[in-house]
C-alpha cells in the first residue's frame, strides 16, 4: 500500500469533516439557546429547554464520535464512502466500542497520573537543588520539564488513540470478513 | 463459546497488544516523538531566551507570555503536528491493515 500526499490531503478534509460532525450540536445548540431564550415566556421553561438541549448535544456527540471512529483509518487509505463506512460498520457495535475506548481512557488517565506524579517527585528536588546555584536556572528548568511534561501528556494519548482506531477497523473488518464467510454465524 | 462463532476480540486489550509491538518499529518511537514537535519549538525559543536572561541579566526579548509568540508558535508548528498524526495513522494502516 502506497501512501502519499493524496491521502494526507483526503485525510486531513474527512478528519476535519468528522470533528465538524461531531463537535457542531454542542457549539451550535447553547448559541441556538441564547436566541430563543427570549422567546420562551417562563423562566423554569427556559431552565427545562436548556437542559434538554445540552443532553441533546452530548447525546449526538457521544454517539457520533463513536460511529465515526473509522473516519480516520478510512480516509487514510481512501476506502469510499469514508463516513458511510465508518456509519455502517460501527452499526450494533456502539456499546462494545464505546465500552472499550473507556478502557483505553482508563489507561491513559492512569499513564498520566503516574506520570505526574514521577515527574513531579524527579524534579522537585532538582530544581531545589538548581535553586540553590541559581534562581533564574531553577526557573528555566521548571519550564523545560513543564513542557516536557505537556508535551508526553498530549503525544501519547494521540499514540493510542491512533493505535485504538485502527485496532477497531481491523477487529471489525476481520469479523464481517468472517461473517460475510457464511460458514460462521455471528455470535450475540 | 461454539467452534462455528466470530471470535470477538476485545478492542482495548488488542490496542495494548499492537501497542507492545511498538517498540520494535524505531520509525514509530521517531512519529511518536514529532507529535510534541511543537512543545519541542516552543521549550527551545524558551531555553533561548532563559539562555540570554541568564547570561545579561535582564529579561529575554522573547517571552512566552507573550500572545504573537504563542500565535506564531502556534502557526509554526501546527503544520509538523498534523502531518506527524497523519504518519503515525499511515504507518499503523501500513502495519495493521
Amino acid at each position: 500500500m502506497k501512501l502519499g500526499f493524496r491521502n494526507f490531503f483526503y485525510w486531513l478534509g474527512w478528519d476535519l469533516i468528522k470533528w465538524a460532525i461531531v463537535l457542531m450540536p454542542p457549539l451550535i445548540l447553547p448559541a441556538l439557546f441564547i436566541v430563543i431564550r427570549d422567546f420562551i415566556p417562563f423562566e423554569s421553561a427556559s431552565a427545562a429547554v436548556f437542559v434538554i438541549l445540552i443532553i441533546a448535544s452530548i447525546f449526538f456527540a457521544l454517539l457520533s464520535s463513536i460511529r465515526l471512529t473509522l473516519v480516520t483509518p478510512l480516509a487514510v487509505i481512501r476506502s469510499k464512502p469514508v463516513l458511510k463506512g465508518s456509519w455502517n460498520m460501527t452499526r450494533g457495535k456502539w456499546w462494545r466500542i464505546f465500552g472499550n475506548s473507556w478502557m483505553i481512557y482508563l489507561i491513559i488517565l492512569a499513564y498520566q497520573l503516574g506520570l505526574s506524579i514521577a515527574l513531579s517527585v524527579l524534579s522537585f528536588p532538582a530544581s531545589k537543588v538548581l535553586g540553590s546555584v541559581s534562581v533564574p536556572l531553577m526557573k528555566l528548568f521548571s519550564i523545560l520539564m513543564l513542557y516536557f511534561y505537556v508535551g508526553l501528556m498530549f503525544s501519547v494519548p494521540v499514540l493510542v488513540a491512533a493505535f485504538f482506531s485502527c485496532a477497531v477497523y481491523r477487529m471489525l473488518l476481520k469479523e464481517k470478513e468472517q461473517t460475510e464467510a457464511g460458514a460462521i454465524a455471528p455470535r450475540g | 463459546m461454539k467452534k462455528d462463532e466470530v471470535k470477538k476480540v476485545s478492542l482495548w486489550r488488542q490496542t495494548l497488544r499492537d501497542l507492545r509491538g511498538l517498540h520494535k518499529s524505531f520509525r514509530l518511537w521517531v512519529l511518536a516523538a514529532t507529535a510534541i514537535f511543537p512543545l519541542i519549538i516552543y521549550a527551545y525559543v524558551i531555553l533561548i531566551g532563559g539562555i540570554d536572561e541568564l547570561a545579561s541579566g535582564s529579561r529575554p526579548k522573547v517571552s512566552e507570555e507573550d500572545p504573537l509568540f504563542f500565535l506564531v508558535t502556534l502557526a509554526a508548528s501546527a503544520p509538523f503536528f498534523i502531518s506527524s498524526r497523519f504518519y503515525i495513522f499511515a504507518t499503523l494502516c501500513k502495519r495493521t491493515i
